[in-house]
């Protein structure tokens, strides 16, 4: 007991005597320093898109489901640019409980009059899932079309936006 | 019977109360010319009589943006809408406004409102120092004297801790206007990003807001030992 007692005091006495040293070495060392900072903001841009069933949709933040009734009619949904960042295009896909589906679109920031018609008077374009390229400013959208080939089902589109798909990179000098 | 002291011891009496206060005499008058003698010994002081100029030196550094036209933004102006893949260059003077030589040049970031952008070493901020012999061009940024590389590209989490940053020589020699132009290159790597259905992946470089303080720091030149 008294043995511990001992070494316990020594290694305490021992640190004190070190741990000054280790102080001083460092003191001697200091020299004048001279430092200038300047503080700056900077954020980042997003690219992003959802499909969403109307045009003054807020970001879902999901895939858009659409529920069919009894028939194969044509169902619209709009996909949107929910970004700060202009799109090159984006890439979506389409689920179906049931059948297959087809996709038609019509020109950016115009809607669906018909079927058949876009409310430009121009003719609803073939489209295709996977991606699609098309110029797509921030808050734009893209009205879209699906038909499905089976009544009563559950159609769910899904939307994505790579880094190929946002604007081309800048490089500023300012 | 009559008792009285002789008149011969008397005498003797007498002639040993002279001796002793001879002797006391004599000791106390010994010791005080002992005591006396030690503020009476002689002194010499030299001095100069005009006094010694002695000053010290300064070691102060100032950074600002450059002066040039189009090149203005410096660390001041902040930076918007930075994408995956962008750069964004930055033109700064470094001045050696103080009389001492300087050494050890250091440079280094720090983030009020860490994100990504400083703790992601892969995806995010990457920073490459590069310093002109002269002021670069207005507005294209191009050096037309000899360009060389300050700090290597390498991402701002490591500069999070002072990093080395090599200087031409003569741009650390202690005098006024004693000027390096420096060009920052902040890149956002491209990345691998996907959003999907609107939202962020986990741990995205998008949309975030970071506060950065850029630091310049440098130690005076080595002490010396004059003599003469």
């Amino acid at each position: 007991m008294n043995k511990k007692r001992l070494v316990l005091a020594g290694l305490v006495l021992g640190a004190l005597f070190i741990t000054p040293q280790v102080t001083d070495l460092a003191s001697a060392a200091a020299s004048a320093l001279a430092g200038n900072s300047q503080t700056q903001g900077i954020t980042t841009a997003t690219y992003l898109a959802a499909a969403v069933s109307s045009t003054g949709a807020s970001n879902p933040k999901v895939a858009l489901q659409i529920v069919t009734g009894g028939n194969t009619n044509a169902q619209y949904f709009y996909v949107k640019n929910f970004g700060s960042n202009a799109l090159i295009g984006f890439g979506f896909t389409g689920n179906v409980t049931s059948g297959t589906l087809t996709y038609k679109k019509c020109p950016v920031g115009t809607t669906f009059s018909t079927a058949t018609r876009c409310s430009d008077s121009s003719t609803p374009t073939t489209a295709s899932a996977g991606a699609v390229t098309t110029s797509l400013a921030a808050g734009s959208y893209l009205p879209m079309s699906v038909t499905p080939s089976k009544t009563n089902v559950t159609i769910t589109i899904a939307t994505s936006v790579n880094n190929t798909q946002d604007r081309a990179p800048v490089i500023s000098i300012s | 019977m009559k008792l009285g002291i002789s008149p011969v011891l008397a005498s003797k009496l007498s002639s040993k109360v002279v001796k002793v206060a001879i002797l006391a005499t004599a000791v106390t008058g010994g010791v005080t010319l002992i005591s006396t003698s030690v503020f009476a010994s002689l002194s010499a002081t030299a001095f100069n009589t005009s006094g010694q100029s002695v000053t010290t030196g300064t070691l102060k550094l100032t950074q600002a943006a450059s002066g040039q036209t189009g090149l203005t933004g410096g660390f001041t102006t902040p930076i918007s809408g930075m994408a995956p893949g962008d750069q964004v260059n930055r033109f700064i003077d470094i001045t050696q406004a103080g009389t001492l030589n300087a050494t050890n040049m250091t440079f280094k970031v720090a983030d009020a409102n860490t994100t990504t952008l400083t703790t992601d070493a892969t995806n995010g901020l990457q920073i490459t120092v590069k310093e002109c012999s002269v002021a670069y061009t207005a507005t294209t940024g191009v050096c037309s004297g000899t360009e060389t590389t300050a700090l290597a590209k390498g991402s701002a989490n490591a500069l999070l801790v002072d990093k080395a940053l090599t200087l031409n020589a003569a741009d650390l020699v202690g005098s006024a206007n004693n000027v390096a132009h420096l060009k920052i290159v902040a890149d956002l790597p491209a990345g691998s990003e996907v959003t999907a259905n609107g939202t962020l992946p986990s741990g995205t470089v998008q949309g975030v807001t970071s506060s950065l303080t850029w630091t310049f720091t440098e130690a005076q030149r080595t002490a010396t030992t004059v003599q003469g």
